[in-house]
């Protein structure tokens, strides 16, 4: 299998051009989130419509139960994770834990989406 | 190599089901040993090899029944209601470029690039999909990894197809009335 019998066209080159430019522009989508909110003091825990919100100041560990799967929640130390899920993927517990406002951790099986908010409640521009 | 028009049936039949079942078999190995890596749903996505080489020998409509026979019977498999809508959405955006990009190989794109570009739209039609069903667009936060994993993926789909159409097309597969031009 020698390498000069691959023949990469200019138009494959075009593509890969671009794949590769999506791609570092995807890495700069999440730092462009955290616009208007300000320091990270709430969670918000989204499971399949029904919304919770909780303190990021207080440890605490919260049971989510969403589409037949059970995730914990737990907040320490100012931050947020998934620290047990029974979906069948575990991404949301191998995201880590997250204290930014604008991060969030998703649970597509179970439809959860937890997120740091900060700042204004509910507020989508605040003028003045 | 003439071949008479229920003899070609015949062949495009047997060549369907062959096809099926290697698609089954790939999505069967990839949901059973899972790779090891870290990554966040990323699977090597050799169905699409046997996707794209069905375009190329039996035509564009069997490909696409191929993809969404795949999806339905995957799902019903060993998928759920939610992963249904995923990979449905994922196999559209799929064919949908590789509808707009095979006819131009050879020539301007190579099977490499199409599959990585298959790859690519597959993964983002899945990220699309999870997006909508959540209503969130949190669900872009998988954008980078899905990307990168596209691009690898499908390069080494593409490689493998690449490798693989000479070899058939000498077994004489280019009798069954397809696109076949490599």
């Amino acid at each position: 299998m020698k390498l000069r019998s691959i023949p990469l066209t200019r138009g494959d080159r075009v593509i890969y051009l671009i794949l590769l430019l999506f791609f570092l522009l995807s890495l700069l989508l999440p730092s462009a989130i955290p616009l208007f909110r300000g320091n990270a003091d709430r969670v918000r825990v989204d499971a399949d419509g029904t919304v919770s919100v909780y303190p990021l100041g207080r440890d605490a560990d919260y049971p989510i139960v969403s589409c037949g799967h059970t995730l914990t929640v737990s907040v320490r130390d100012g931050g947020v994770s998934v620290s047990h899920a029974d979906c069948p993927d575990h991404l949301c517990e191998k995201t880590g834990v997250i204290r930014r406002a604008g991060q969030s951790v998703v649970c597509l099986p179970a439809r959860v989406i937890v997120t740091v908010e900060g700042g204004e409640p509910d507020a989508d521009i605040i003028i003045g | 190599m003439r071949t008479s028009s229920s003899d070609k049936t015949v062949r495009r039949l047997a060549l369907r089901g062959m096809l099926l079942s290697l698609c089954l078999v790939f999505s069967y190995l990839e949901f059973r040993f899972p790779l090891p890596l870290p990554l966040p749903g990323c699977k090597p996505g050799f169905a699409n090899i046997v996707i794209t080489f069905c375009a190329l020998t039996l035509g564009y409509p069997d490909a696409l029944a191929l993809s969404l026979l795949r999806v339905l019977i995957v799902s019903l498999l060993f998928g759920s209601a939610s992963s249904f809508w995923f990979s449905l959405c994922g196999a559209l955006c799929a064919f949908l470029v590789l509808y707009l990009l095979l006819p131009q190989v050879p020539g301007t794109f190579s099977v490499i690039g199409v599959s990585a570009a298959c790859a690519a739209a597959h993964n983002l039609g899945q990220l699309i999909a999870a997006g909508l069903l959540l209503s969130s667009g949190a669900v872009l936060s998988y954008l980078p990894v899905l990307l990168l994993t596209a691009l690898l993926t499908g390069t080494v789909s593409g490689l493998i197809l690449h490798f693989v159409l000479p070899p058939l097309k000498k077994a004489g597969l280019s009798g069954t009335g397809g696109v076949f031009r490599e």
